[in-house]
């Protein structure tokens, strides 16, 4: 092996390191082998960049997989997660406790220079009246200037009074307008992930193996949005199952929706358990049962959290499985 | 000057001083692919977002250990990501084999052993252009990108279990790779 400027040095193993890359971007390496692989890393740009190019396939499959997303409010959980370990304080917090003042130190400033020059030109005033032996009159000249300095002093006062309130007002503006727009940006995030599922979906319900099996609403416990809907698409060449709802209304923390699948009116296979989102939109992955089960029906009832073995109550959604 | 919008490594920095408002950008711009990625792998819903959660939170108390000189934030918190994932994987494996006197082999959590059952494994848990991608790779390739992927099999266990030498897997998981990236760059057209 030719040795390269930032190679490591030539007692570690360069090919096999360079062999072990492609494992190491996978997680698929022991531990020995990944401290070795680490060690390496460290001390050569060739690694770095060889490692970059596999870690670029990797990070595009992670990329352009799955079309299932986290709930709304795992965002909050991980951002309560992250101030109750430290070391930071939250920042919509600290930002707007650190959120630079207008600048009312220059004004205060300011006032102190007129102060100091006002100050000096008294004490000039004094020495020129000793040299004019005119006390009385300058005295009085005195007087009369510091009066108008105090006015000067107490219309700067009254100004800077009404700049504090009006920058106040300002400020006051200015974060409502922050939040508005943490608020537009998030809801454009949630938007965004939904077109894009939504493009995804298109891609498989457009195959044209794919069937598609409608449900609709049967016994909705309170009213939503819309009618509830959904839909299961398969591909019955093997392949996978997607379950999409809509207008299913948000439950509670210890419920859920559960899907079955029924060969007959006695026979049931759980095929999810899930729940929507705020507009009742969820799109799942689905498990069928194996072997020679024929499904007649798919329904979705509500369950307590994490599902029930068989299932109990009405369905919100049904319909007869359709196959090509 | 600050670039607008702020690069991942601007956010990291940020992040590593304390800002959340950081945190919760990186979180708009990853938290898809890193759930995707756990839901794919755990099959679980909760445990995923529970395993999504630390993964960010130890990105909140750890972003100080990302060098930008050293590669990409993408490529340093999804790597991050998925070994964080695949170590709940094994950790359910290895509390399933306490519990149940099971085999590895009953515990592989097994999607994947030969040929063609490959191609079922990514129906069942991929979609869209990851799946397409996957399908297109060389059967045996595919087999050793999903085993360590998908399954969080080492190379040394992805050998034992399809029976192949141990090279053989490093060129499989080498070719693979190189080949999901060409794949998954370009539009599906060009590669059909």
């Amino acid at each position: 092996m030719v040795q390269r400027p930032g190679d490591p040095p030539t007692d570690s193993p360069g090919d096999s390191i360079e062999e072990l890359l492609p494992a190491y971007a996978l997680n698929a390496l022991d531990a020995d082998e990944r401290v070795l692989v680490e060690r390496a890393l460290a001390d050569s740009p060739r690694y770095r960049a060889a490692l970059a190019g596999y870690l670029e396939g990797f990070a595009q499959l992670a990329e352009s997989q799955v079309v299932l997303l986290p709930s709304l409010d795992l965002r909050d959980r991980i951002m309560a997660a992250a101030g109750a370990q430290g070391p930071a304080r939250l920042a919509t917090e600290r930002g707007r406790r650190e959120r630079p003042r207008p600048a009312f130190r220059g004004l205060w400033a300011a006032v102190a220079a007129s102060v100091l020059v006002f100050a000096g030109l008294g004490g000039l005033a004094v020495a020129q009246s000793f040299r004019v032996n005119d006390l009385e009159a300058e005295m009085e000249g005195l007087s009369v200037s510091a009066a108008a300095t105090q006015a000067s002093l107490d219309g700067q006062r009254a100004e800077m009074a009404t700049l504090t309130a009006s920058a106040a007002a300002t400020q006051v503006r200015l974060d409502g307008q922050i939040d508005e727009m943490a608020t537009l940006q998030g809801t454009a995030a949630e938007m965004e992930a939904k077109l894009v599922s939504q493009q995804e979906l298109t891609y498989f319900v457009a195959h044209e193996s794919t069937s598609l099996t409608r449900m609709w609403a049967m016994a909705t416990p309170e009213p939503f949005a819309k009618p509830a809907r959904g839909m299961l698409i398969a591909d019955p060449d093997g392949g996978g199952q997607l379950l999409m709802t809509l207008f299913l209304r948000p439950l509670g923390s210890s419920q859920a929706y559960q899907a079955w699948v029924w060969e007959s009116d006695e026979t049931a296979f759980s095929i999810a358990v899930f729940v929507v989102d705020h507009s009742g939109y969820a799109l799942v992955p689905v498990d069928f049962p194996g072997g020679d089960v024929h499904v007649n029906w798919v329904s979705i009832n509500i369950a307590p959290a994490g599902g029930e073995p068989t299932p109990t109550g009405l369905p919100v959604l049904a319909g007869p499985m359709e196959y090509r | 000057m600050d670039s607008f919008p702020p690069t991942d490594a601007d956010l990291t920095s940020r992040v590593s001083s304390g800002d959340a408002e950081a945190l919760e950008e990186l979180y708009s711009r990853y938290s898809k692919p890193v759930f995707g990625m756990s839901y794919s792998i755990l099959r679980d819903y909760a445990t995923a977002e529970d395993v999504t959660q630390e993964v960010f939170v130890a990105l909140w108390t750890r972003a100080d250990r990302f060098d930008p000189a050293r590669g990409e934030f993408r490529h340093w918190f999804l790597h991050l990501a998925h070994n964080r994932i695949v170590d709940e994987l094994r950790r359910r494996r290895r509390a399933s084999l306490r519990s149940a006197d099971k085999t590895p082999e009953d515990v592989s959590l097994g999607l994947v052993s030969r040929g063609d059952t490959a191609d079922q494994a990514v129906s069942a848990v991929m979609f869209g252009a990851a799946a397409e991608a996957l399908k297109l790779l060389p059967p045996e390739q595919r087999e050793a990108v999903m085993m360590a992927y998908l399954q969080g099999a080492t190379q040394r266990e992805i050998a034992e279990r399809t029976d192949v030498p141990l090279g053989t897997v490093k060129t499989r998981l080498r070719l693979g790779l190189i080949r999901l990236r060409r794949i998954l760059a370009q539009p599906a057209s060009e590669e059909a």
